[in-house]
This record gives structure tokens, sequence and C-alpha cells, in this order.
């Protein structure tokens, strides 16, 4: 059980003013500065054309409409992406941490099981050696999953680094305690399901958010191995929306004006960006302090 | 077509060896019949060769292909998408309706424009290419295919020339009206490899601008280099817009081919007389624009931002009132309908008169405009399809898409269906609003017309004043020798070789390098393959002597 | 405060003498495959993921030793041998590319990386967890907007035509030139770089400062450690592990920067202060498809961050560390 999240640790003191000043302003600061990119994105999205008068910065948009999130959302096109996006994104975390622990755990002893540090210098060499676009592609090809679902999860199945990463937090567990379950007839996989996972949420709770940030925000997968456009997940439809404005022609005369371009721009950019920002604060209750000697005395 | 005279100074017929380098059948072997069109009210037929057709008026429709092309079956696609993908077949009329017009069942693969090329390789790798290839060797704006036109001269697509030039495109009316300039511009190895998406021939050297500023700083109608800096001096430092303030420029981005016109540079090569190829960064006209360019900068007359700034920027740039110039390709920016830059600016700037430009000569004589390749891309047939029947078949299918201006077919593919989709207002079409505009979107996007028709509803005279400033442009164009000729090495380097001379030209004209650099980045870039690329060229041309 | 002996079960010794018994030299290799036999349950699916998703795509950097073309496949391209790898080295922009990446990346791993490990301290030290999550949540944001707007909003405070100039002028200074100036060009990438990516690059810091025991700070305190005293004796060395992994990582791919971050801005300062090798493969390689020379370029990273990997690994074992292998 961790320690009350509301309270702070009773080991610690109180602060002194003066360094609760310095932090205070070092986070003002540091906020400032990291939100002001994604403010201005905001701003610009709900601008009309009125307040979007030279190349400035507009904060606060003086006639703010929606005009570019409903031109957005016309004709179902980014909602049926959204519903893609969210699926794949779903379904292709779970097997990617399901296959990332999985070989994080059979790596996780490499001087006791023999043959696995081969298995894990081969996974390390991935990480420096890249196929590039046309063996990625064909092997996808051959395999037959052109356009499917399956080509946007299955090549990038498991990330060496997060592998790395999961092994590294695998192997901080101390093995008293997987010798201990050992001892009272445990096999692997109930080790590996009641203790090695329940201590790690922390560091998967991290990887499952690189995952599903990787899995949502690519798009060069989806251009490569999907034909249908139906099909397309979120990043590379409005990777287009990113786009308009800057047709080679402007024959167009259509009835009605488009949003200017920034705006239509800059609502891509929130649309594809709030869903993961509502993910995060999920995640974090599992970063708390004291995961560790919570499962030593339950 | 005084552009074309250096490319018909060849006669003699080649046969083609088809592969790498070297090689070039004549260009102006290339022999079409007469593309004049059916007369219709309201049509204007520039007396100056390929120039696009003008409108007063829009045609009634009429019917140009009254039965559907196509057998049945399915038809593959490979185009490229500028805006978000349309609606799935299923829950898109247009679509379905295309594929009753056309008689298949059209499966499209769309690219996305950034990654156009990325996929387009990846089908090449593949190994099988959907019928209707969409090809543009000028996608990246570098001519150079990057490297597409490896995989066309090693023998991936048909050679369709039986088909579109001469007696052969006499089977196909529609594409019969595409202009030559626009068939030599697509022309690769002096073949053609599929039907063009024509574009003006002189294509994105129009300038936009503010005709107002320029007639209260009394700096209007410059007549030769000198008085165009101060035009544009003056936009930037003698406060046009009377607020006080100094928050205005000449131009937003460096437009090194707008200087390079007025002081008559090649266009990208000159063609000397004993048959070799001089770069332009090697001729004394480039140094003198590049010089000029030079003092305008020190003068202030450009963005200071002008090397890192984005058409988006450039457009609320001009939008916002503070640049006095501007341009891109296409003659949508003109026009008063709404949502153009004419418009927006009018609407931002209640006292804007934002008026067609172009660059007198530097001593007051013509310019010399480039002359572009008159087409963005060409729908290709890979050559696995060996059967003629289907080549025909699928010709007829790009040639319904190629329908002229205001008839039946064209109206279905540029505005889409009756009631649903338009309405007629004035005689002319105009889309539902509030209505979803992505039925089509790369679809339609394969050798139409639309460009190639100068016409604005409802605003008398626009549309033969773009007419006469394309007959303007074209009548003082320059061509590039090299269009259509194959190098190897051009292709290889040209993105590092274009980069180079674009580097060293931003470099020397904001200052970070003297002028006295020029004569470095000239054997730069002759020994980073400019001179390779050079002899490969020639080599070409020495193939097409008489 | 609670002590470790009490981890174990109440057969202690056994424990002991039966892990010794299991850890003794005597058994066989064999006997340690049967032993361990689930385990490679717990392996196989993921070595075969990575043998055909990754090692059979890697057969095609065969490319980097002929002359590619996309149509004429593997097979049928012309054999050039090390022509590539020759145009490559004897190239005269790829020196300065070179040296431009290396000093990017250098400046990287000495400012971007102590910032995340600063920045995961800094948050870890927030008694509030409502700021803290609030602080958090907005810390990573511009992670998640692209190269593109991120440096439109970069310009538009510190271009010529930016806020920051806007101010100057008005106090009557002259303005300043940041972003076409080639002497900070790689000062400015790094900022921003850190910018983009320093709240995303903190988060796995805080995962592992949570795993830090509590009862290691109970005793510092107890010992009497301040917590400055705390953070160096107890979280840092909590955290060092996994900082020298990725310390380690990150040297192998020191050859590898933004692209589409340095490609934005390249145009503003030249090649000479601008061009990073993975610009340049794009300028020489791709846009050209030039696929041999990509390929080359991708395997002499690879040989070279493989070889600085397996330094610094072994230097972290030399220091007692557990580092990648």
């Amino acid at each position: 059980m961790a320690i009350n999240a509301g309270a702070a640790p009773f080991w610690m003191e109180r602060p002194s003013l003066t360094s609760r000043i310095v932090k205070a302003v070092a986070l003002i600061l540091i906020v400032t500065v990291m939100l002001f990119p994604f403010w201005y994105v905001l701003s610009v999205s709900l601008s009309s054309e009125r307040d979007l008068l030279g190349a400035n910065v507009a904060l606060i948009p003086l006639h703010p409409n929606l005009g570019a999130y409903t031109t957005i959302f016309q004709g179902a096109v980014v909602t049926s992406a959204l519903e893609v996006s969210i699926g794949v994104t779903a379904i292709g975390t779970l097997v990617c941490m399901l296959m990332t622990t999985t070989l994080a755990y059979g790596l996780s002893r490499t001087s006791q099981v023999p043959g696995t540090k081969f298995v894990l210098i081969l996974v390390l060499g991935t990480l420096l050696f890249n196929a590039g676009i046309i063996p990625n592609y064909l092997t996808v090809r051959y395999l037959g999953l052109l356009n499917t679902y399956a080509s946007l999860i299955v090549p990038g199945l498991i990330s060496a680094f997060n592998l790395v990463v999961v092994r590294q937090f695998f192997m901080g567990i101390p093995e008293d305690l997987t010798d201990a379950a050992m001892i009272d007839g445990a096999n692997p996989l109930q080790i590996f399901w009641h203790i090695i996972l329940p201590l790690s949420k922390a560091v998967l709770a991290v990887v499952a958010l690189f995952y599903g940030v990787a899995l949502w925000s690519d798009y060069f997968g989806p251009l490569l191995y999907i034909n249908n456009t139906a099909m397309w997940p979120i990043p590379l439809v409005l990777r287009l929306y990113v786009l308009q404005g800057q047709a080679l022609s402007g024959a167009e005369q259509v009835g009605q004006p488009l949003p200017p371009a920034q705006t239509l721009q800059m609502a891509v950019v929130v649309i594809a960006t709030l869903p993961i920002l509502f993910v995060y604060p999920f995640l974090q209750r599992y970063f708390v302090q004291g995961v560790l000697s919570g499962a030593i005395k339950g | 077509m005084a552009g074309m005279g250096m490319l018909a100074a060849c006669t003699s017929a080649q046969p083609n060896s088809g592969a790498s380098g070297g090689t070039a059948a004549c260009v102006a072997n290339l022999q079409f019949p007469p593309n004049t069109p059916p007369e219709r009210p309201g049509q204007i037929v520039s007396k100056v060769p390929n120039v696009p057709l003008a409108w007063t008026e829009y045609p009634k429709p009429y019917v140009t292909m009254p039965n559907p092309p196509g057998k049945g079956e399915t038809v593959t696609t490979f185009q490229i998408l500028f805006s978000s993908p349309p609606p799935p077949l299923e829950s898109n009329p247009w679509w379905q309706q295309l594929n009753k017009r056309l008689g298949v069942t059209i499966q499209p693969t769309l690219a996305d424009s950034p990654d156009y090329a990325a996929k387009l390789n990846t089908l090449a790798a593949g190994g099988s290419f959907p019928d209707i290839t969409w090809i543009n060797f000028n996608q990246n704006g570098q001519n150079n295919g990057a490297g597409f036109m490896k995989f066309v001269a090693q023998g991936a697509f048909n050679d369709l020339t039986p088909y579109l030039t001469g007696d052969g495109l006499k089977q196909f009316p529609n594409l019969q009206l595409l202009p030559p300039v626009t068939w030599r511009g697509s022309a690769f190895q002096g073949k053609i490899y599929g039907a063009p998406y024509p574009i003006q021939p002189v294509n994105g050297q129009l300038g936009m601008y503010r005709k107002d500023w320029a007639e209260k700083l009394k700096v209007d109608n410059p007549k030769n280099a000198e008085e165009v800096m101060r035009m544009f001096v003056a936009f930037a430092q003698e406060d046009p817009d009377g607020n006080g303030i100094k928050d205005t420029w000449g131009i937003d981005t460096l437009h090194p081919s707008i200087w390079n016109a007025m002081f008559r540079a090649p266009n990208q090569w000159r063609l000397n007389s004993d048959g070799s190829l001089t770069r332009d960064l090697e001729t004394e006209e480039w140094k003198a624009a590049l010089e000029f360019a030079h003092t305008m900068w020190t003068k202030g007359a450009f963005h200071p931002d002008a090397l890192t700034l984005t058409l988006n920027q450039n457009m609320s740039l001009i939008e916002s009132g503070k640049t006095g110039f501007f341009t891109q390709g296409g003659w949508g920016y003109f026009g008063s309908q709404p949502g153009t830059m004419t418009t927006l600016t009018k609407q931002n700037n209640p006292d804007a008169n934002p008026a067609p430009w172009i660059p007198p000569g530097f001593d007051g004589g013509k310019p010399a405009i480039p002359l572009g390749t008159a087409d963005y891309g060409f729908g290709a047939i890979p050559s696995t399809i060996k059967d003629e029947k289907k080549i025909i078949e699928l010709l007829h299918i790009m040639e319904f898409i190629a329908a002229p201006f205001g008839s039946d077919e064209f109206n279905f593919i540029y505005y889409g269906i009756e009631n649903d989709m338009f309405n007629w207002v004035n005689g002319a079409p105009v889309h539902v609003t509030n209505g979803n505009q992505n039925w089509s979107n790369g679809l339609n996007y394969l050798c139409g017309t639309t460009e190639i028709n100068y016409f604005y509803a409802n605003q008398p005279g626009e549309a033969q004043l773009m007419q006469q400033l394309q007959e303007q442009q074209i009548q003082a164009s320059i061509a590039d020798p090299t269009l259509g000729l194959y190098s190897p090495t051009w292709v290889a380097q040209s993105g590092n070789l274009i980069k180079l001379q674009t580097d060293a030209y931003n470099s020397m004209v904001v200052g970070n390098s003297p002028l006295t650099d020029l004569p470095k980045l000239i054997s730069d870039w002759k020994s980073q393959g400019g001179d390779q690329a050079r002899k490969e060229f020639q080599q070409s041309l020495d193939k097409c002597k008489p | 405060m609670i002590p470790r002996a009490e981890t174990a079960p109440i057969v202690g010794s056994e424990v002991r003498s039966a892990a010794g018994v299991r850890r003794g030299s005597e058994s066989t290799v064999w006997s340690k495959v049967r032993r361990e036999r689930w385990m490679y349950a717990f392996v196989l699916p993921g070595f075969v993921f990575f043998v055909i998703f990754r090692y059979l795509p890697l057969l095609g950097n065969i490319v980097a030793f002929e002359d590619y073309s996309p149509y004429l496949g593997f097979v049928d391209s012309p054999w050039v041998g090390l022509d590539n790898f020759r145009a490559l080295f004897s190239s005269p922009t790829v020196g300065s590319a070179l040296i431009n990446t290396l000093i990017i990346n250098g400046l990287q791993i000495v400012v971007y990386f102590p910032a995340t490990i600063s920045l995961a301290l800094l948050l870890n030290s927030l008694m509030s967890p409502g700021v803290k999550k609030v602080v958090q949540s907005i810390v990573y944001l511009p992670y998640f907007i692209g190269w593109v707007v991120l440096v439109s909003v970069w310009q538009s405070v510190l271009g010529g035509d930016g806020l920051l100039n806007h101010l100057l002028n008005s106090h009557g200074l002259g303005a300043v030139n940041l972003m076409t100036n080639p002497t900070i060009f790689k000062p400015m990438m790094v900022l921003e770089y850190i910018w983009k990516n320093v709240g995303w690059g903190a988060i796995i810091f805080l995962a592992a400062i949570s795993k830090v025991e509590v009862h290691l700070y109970e005793a510092a305190v107890v010992d009497g450690a301040g917590p400055w005293r705390r953070m160096w004796h107890v979280t840092l060395p909590g955290i060092r592990g996994i900082a020298v992994l990725l310390l380690i990582l990150n040297l192998g791919n020191i050859l590898t920067t933004g692209f589409e971050q340095i490609l934005l801005q390249q145009p503003g300062v030249g090649a000479p202060a601008g061009e990073v090798l993975d610009t340049f493969v794009y300028f020489q390689g791709i846009l050209g498809g030039n696929w041999g020379l990509s390929a080359a370029v991708g395997l002499f990273k690879g040989v070279v961050g493989t070889i600085l990997i397996v330094a610094a690994n072994k230097a972290a074992h030399a220091l007692g560390e557990q580092g990648v292998f």
C-alpha cells in the first residue's frame, strides 16, 4: 500500500522560506516557458481572421470562434480517424507491453540462463542499426500485412530502448524476493505475474506511456503500409490539414472561405495532443514513493 | 513559341536506347495534331500560342464523352493528396458517381504531399505500380525527380508516345486539346510517358504588389532596376501605411527568380551557340542579380526573417499589410471572391489595391522570365500492363479527367453533383456553402484542366487580365534547355547542388558572407557534380544534333 | 526502520543454503537450461519478433554496396562495392556535417541530460501533490507539439520580427539577429531541444526516483541529513543505474540529431554552420534517390555507435555500474 499521497512524508522537514521562494520562482519560469507554445497553439486555433493580423503572436483571441474545429470535423473523416487511432493505440499498447515485459523478464538473468546474453546483444544491436524504409516495407508486404491494422502495431512491437529500460528495473528487484517465491514452489510465470509486475508499476506506466504516445503519433507507418485512406489514423489525416493553404494553385473557388490556414494547423495540433494530456495524470499515481516496501509488508 | 526556340533547332529523329544517361531523342520531334478548341460563347483564345483560355462567362454544359470508357473492372491508381482525405467509398456519393461515369471501380492509393516521394519509392520497391500512377518529377521543387527519373529511364512505365502524339492522339479528343508546350514540358528523354496535369507555362512568377503604397509614395511603375529598388525600399522605409510606426517591409522572402528575370539571367542553364551549357551561377547576369538583391537587403527592403519564412507566413504578412509583395503558383490569389489573397488584403486594409506586377528589364528593356514545364506531373501506365486494349482504356479514363472547361464532365470533376454539392449562380457553378468540400480530394487530381482556363465568376475583365499577363510573361520567357533530359549525376546530386547554390546565395545576400565568395561557390558547384551533370546534359543534347 | 532480514521468510538460513546449492558451479549448461526452461518461453516470442522484423530487414543494408534502384530491386541493382563509402568520406561537406553533429549532440549530453535529472529532482521535491500533478503535465507539453509549430513559435519570439526585437526597438535598442547568426546556431538548437524534450525526458527519472526506498530517506534523516545531502546520498545514487544506462544509450546515438528541427532552420545560417549528418543524408541521399549513400551512412553510424556503446559499457563496469549488458 502506498504512503498516503495527500501528506508529505513524515521524515521530511518543512522547507525553509528561501528555498520555497526559489523553487516557486523556478517553477513559475519553467511553467511559463513550457506552457507558452501550447497556449499559443490553442489561442490561434480559436482565433478568427481578424485576430491574426501580422506574423506575430496572438495570445488572447478577441473574436474567438470554433470555425477551425467545425471545418476539421466535417465529413466524418477526422472522427473515423480518431476511432482508428484510439483502437490501434489501446490494443497496440497492450500487446507491446505484453511482449516487452515478457522478453525483459526472460533476459533479466542473463548470467544464469544460457543463451540469453546472446539474445540481449542481438536486441541491443537493433538500437543502432536501421533497416530503412524499403526493407521494412518489403517485410511487411511479404508477410501479407499491407493494408491491415496489424501493420501499424507489429513492426514496432518491441522497442529495444524500452526493453532495456524495463529489464533494468526488473533487475533492480531484489533476488531475495524471487528466491523466496521459488522456494515456495512458484514457477517463473507466477513470479512474473505476482511479484515482478506488481513491483514495477512505475516503469510499466512509463513504458506504456512511451508506447502509447509512439503509436498515437506515428504517421509514417500508416503512410507506407496503408493504402486505404479510410483506415488512416489521426496523425496522417491531420498532417494534411497543416498543408491546406500550401497547395500549388489556389484556383478553387469555394462558396465559403475556409478558416485561415494557421487556425486549422493549430486546431490540428490541439486535437492530436489533447488525448495524451488526459492520459498522463492517470499514470502519475504509479510514481508514488514507497511502492516496493509496501509490497514487502503486504 | 519563343521559349521553345532552342529545342526546335534539333530536327533529326533519333532512336531511343532507353537506359540511363546520355541519350535523348529530340522533344521537338514530337508532333501534335492541332489543338484549337471548338468555339464556345465567352471563350477567348489568345493570339500567343500556348496561353491558357480565358472565359468571360461560364459555358453551358456539354457532353464530351457520352459513353463510360471503362469495362467494369477495378482500376488502381496512385495519386497525391493536398488536403484531407476523401470520405470512403461507401459514404461518398461523388466517388460512387465517378465509378459510374467511368464504368470502373477506382481503387486509389493516396499519398500526402510531403511523403509522396517515399510512398512512390516503396511502390517501386514492392514491384507493382497501380494501373495509373501519377508521377511528378518536380514535386519537391527541385526538378530532379527524387529518383523517379531513374526508374522511368529503367523502363518501369510504358512509352506512350504512339498514343499521345501525332495521329494517335486523335483518338483522345479531350487530351488533344492540351497545348503542345505541356506535352513537351512533360516529355522525358523525348518520349511521352503519360497524360500531364497542365498548368500555366509561366507559373509562380506573377507578383502581387501594393499599388496603393506605390502611388502614395510616388514610386509606382518602376521601369528599371534602380526604380524597382527605390519602390521596395520605400515600402520599407517611408511608412506607406502612414501610421508612424516602422512596421512594413517591401518583400517577404528573397525571391531570386524575380531579380534573375530582371537581369536576364539564364533559366537554370544557358545553351550556348557552340552546344555547351553554362549554369546560371556562372554568368555575369546572375552575379548582377545577386548584387542587386544584396543591396536591397542592406537597404532594408526585405523582411528580416526572409530566410526562414514559410508560405503561410508570407500570406499572413501581405494580408495584414506588413509587406508590399507576394507571389505563389497558380492564379487563384488574384480575384475578389471570398478567401483570396486579394480579398483578404483588402478586408484588412481598406485602402489596399493589390495589383499584378511583372518586373521590368534592369535596363528598361524586357525581362527574361523563366518558362516552366507547363505541367505538374503526369499519369503514367506501368510497363507490366502490356495489353494494348487495356492501355487505351486507361488513357480514355485519363481523357475523362482531362475534360475541357465547362463540359458536363468537368463540372462533375471539380464541382461535384448538381444541387448536392454545387448550384448554378448567375450561370456559373458555385460550391454549396457549409458543405463538406472533401468528396473528391485527391481523387480528381490527375490530368485535369482547371489551371489552364482563366475564369473568375462575376468579375468582368479579371480573366482577360490574367490571360494578358500570361501572354506578356510567355513572350518574355526563356526556357531551361535541359528540360526532359536525363543526367544520372544531376538526379543524384541536384539536391545537394541546389542547396549549395541556395545557401551561398542566401548567405551573400544577407551579408553572412562577402560577395567575393562567388568564385568559390562556382568552383565548389563544379567539383561537387556540376561539371559532371553538365557533361551528361551536353551529351544528351549532342545526340539531338542534325 | 524495517530491517532487511525481515524480507526473507522464516527459513532464513535454509534459503541461503538452498540458494547456494542452486548457484553452485557444479551445474552444467544443460542442467541450467533444464532448470530455467520456463525462461525460454518468455524469451522466445520476442526473439522471433526481432529476427523477423529487425534482423531480416537489416539485410536490406546491402544497398550500401549497390547503386540501388527500387525498381530494379536488391538483386538486379548494380554492385559498386565500397564506392558509396568512398563518395561519403570524400565529400567536402561531410566533415563539417560530422563535426556539427558531434558538437550539437555533445552539447545535448552535457546540458540536456543533467537538465532532465534536475527537473525530475525539482518536481520530486514539491510538497503538494496537486501542484506536482499540474506542473508535471504542463512541463511535458512541448514534446507533443511538432517541430514545425515549435520553431514558428520560437521565431515569433526571437526572430527578426519577433516579440523580443519589438521590445528592444520600442526601448530604443537595436535589433538582435538570433535566427540567422551562424555562431549561435548550435546552442540555439540545443536550447530548443531542451525546451521540447526536458519534460518528457524527466519522466523516466521520476519513475526511478519513486523506486528509491523510503527507509533509506528515513535513515538519512535519523543521521541528520538535510534535503541537499539526502538528494546527494540517497536520491542520486538511487537513479544512478538508469542514468548510466541512458547515458550509454545516448552515446550510441551520438551521430543522430533531430532532422526536422535542423532542416527547418538551416536555411537561415547555411551549411557550414547548420549541416548535420542527417540533413546531409537528406540532401545527398534521399532527395536524389541515392539509397546507397543513405544506407552507407546508416552503417557508418551503426558501427561508430557500437564502438562507443561497448567502450562506455566497459567503462561503466569498471566504475562498478551495471551498464547496459
